[in-house]
């Protein structure tokens, strides 16, 4: 099946050297690659979106239904939670903390996802012409969703929580407790490192510490749903269900610090 | 089959991959329908042909992948080298052989992606690693028949035109 001969040697040898070539230099050829494909892509999704619109019609209506009561319900807690933020922020200007600077963030639409199953990403719509830099936290209304690992001058590349390449320093909210969440390739995200004693229950909220300058403190995370120790016996895990869906994100917010 | 017929389909199949992978998943898998296309190059068109479509499909897949390195380019040249070679060795006429090869070429090219994310030191269940290994083959190799159908009806109708 392979014979290889002096003939056949050199120009297999330069046709591997090319393939290698082009697999160091992928990271370049993406750059100009993925600003070429913005426009198809988000005409592609535009019409996915549009679409789906028209077939899921009946649901949709339900769901208005739905959602416009849960929206005047949530009204109601917030004119409650507004006089309780009033009331913070002027005990805390009392006790002269120091104030945390506002998020400020770029709203983004998704225009294609990772093409594999052995990655977790997302291309948005937006790089740095938009003020978008690499390592930049993302998000959306529901809490953490990943980090930009690529821009190019019109697109930003995304990994998402759900790789398990990325982690993020976190806090158990009750008990303070700190760890550190990973993805898993799954729907579930681990939350590494416990100490034996740690003091983590089912259902805890998990929330970004804020102990690097990427992730601001405080955004949500997810819940815990099963808690093991690891194989070593020395630390615990927990599983954590995260807050957002990373199968179905339309749009996120970049944060800029 | 036709060149054109080829690339129209493999175009439509990395727009479906890319932007509706959500549609395709089931049980959080997705098909890599860009690795069936890479196999049908293998098995249609002669050696230097397939090889040159395989890198090609393989850099478009690598461009929206999360990796440094572009694993995908090796590979699918790889994959479309040993399909062509094979179908050139062994007569493969039957769509349930070509989805049998469809499933070992998945099979290896999970395995070899998985272990490459394993090696660069990232942890993953192992449960999660079996199940995108073997359900994510099965299910790149599946539709392979519908897809093989679809495109000898098209490049039919084009060569009857």
């Amino acid at each position: 099946m392979f014979n290889l001969n002096k003939k056949n040697l050199i120009p297999l040898l330069a046709v591997i050297s090319l393939l290698i070539f082009l697999s160091i230099s992928i990271s370049t050829l993406r750059r100009p690659a993925l600003d070429l494909s913005k426009e198809p892509f988000s005409v592609v999704s535009w019409l996915q979106r549009e679409a789906g619109g028209i077939i899921f019609y009946h649901h949709n209506l339900i769901e208005n239904s739905r959602l416009r009561k849960e929206v005047d319900f949530l009204r109601y807690r917030l004119n409650g939670l507004n006089e309780i933020y009033l009331e913070n922020a002027r005990l805390k200007n009392n006790l002269s903390f120091k104030q945390s600077s506002p998020l400020r963030f770029v709203c983004s639409r998704v225009i294609a996802r990772s093409a594999d199953n052995w990655g977790s990403g997302l291309v948005i719509d937006k790089g740095s012409s938009s003020g978008i830099k690499k390592g930049m936290a993302v998000s959306t209304y529901l809490g953490l969703a990943g980090r930009i690992v690529e821009t190019t001058k019109f697109t930003s590349k995304v990994m998402l929580f759900s790789d398990p390449n990325l982690g993020v320093s976190s806090l158990v909210q009750r008990s303070r407790q700190e760890g550190l969440v990973c993805g898993t390739l799954g729907a579930n995200l681990i939350m590494k490192y416990l100490p034996e004693d740690a003091d983590i229950k089912l259902q805890d909220v998990i929330i970004s510490s804020g102990l690097n300058d990427v992730y601001p403190k405080g955004l949500l995370i997810g819940r815990v749903i099963d808690i093991g120790s690891e194989f070593s016996g020395l630390s615990r895990y927990a599983i954590i269900k995260p807050a957002v869906n990373f199968s179905n994100i339309e749009e996120v917010l970049v944060i800029i610090p | 089959m036709r060149v054109s017929t080829f690339l129209v389909i493999t175009l439509i199949l990395g727009v479906l991959q890319v932007v509706f992978p959500d549609y395709l998943k089931v049980f959080g898998i997705k098909p890599d329908f860009l690795l069936a296309a890479v196999v049908m190059a293998g098995l249609f068109f002669q050696m230097r042909r397939a090889v040159i479509f395989g890198v090609s499909i393989g850099i478009f897949k690598d461009i929206f992948s999360l990796n440094a390195f572009g694993l995908n380019i090796l590979l699918f040249g790889l994959w479309a080298y040993l399909a062509a070679k094979i179908s050139r060795k062994i007569s493969i006429e039957d769509n349930i052989t070509r989805t049998l090869l469809v499933f070992v070429i998945a099979l290896f090219e999970n395995i070899a992606s998985g272990l490459s994310i394993v090696y660069s030191g990232s942890l993953i269940p192992f449960g999660i690693f079996l199940r995108i290994v073997i359900l994510g083959s099965l299910y790149t190799a599946l539709p392979f028949a519908l897809i093989f159908k679809i495109t000898k009806i098209i490049d039919h109708s084009v060569n009857y035109d």
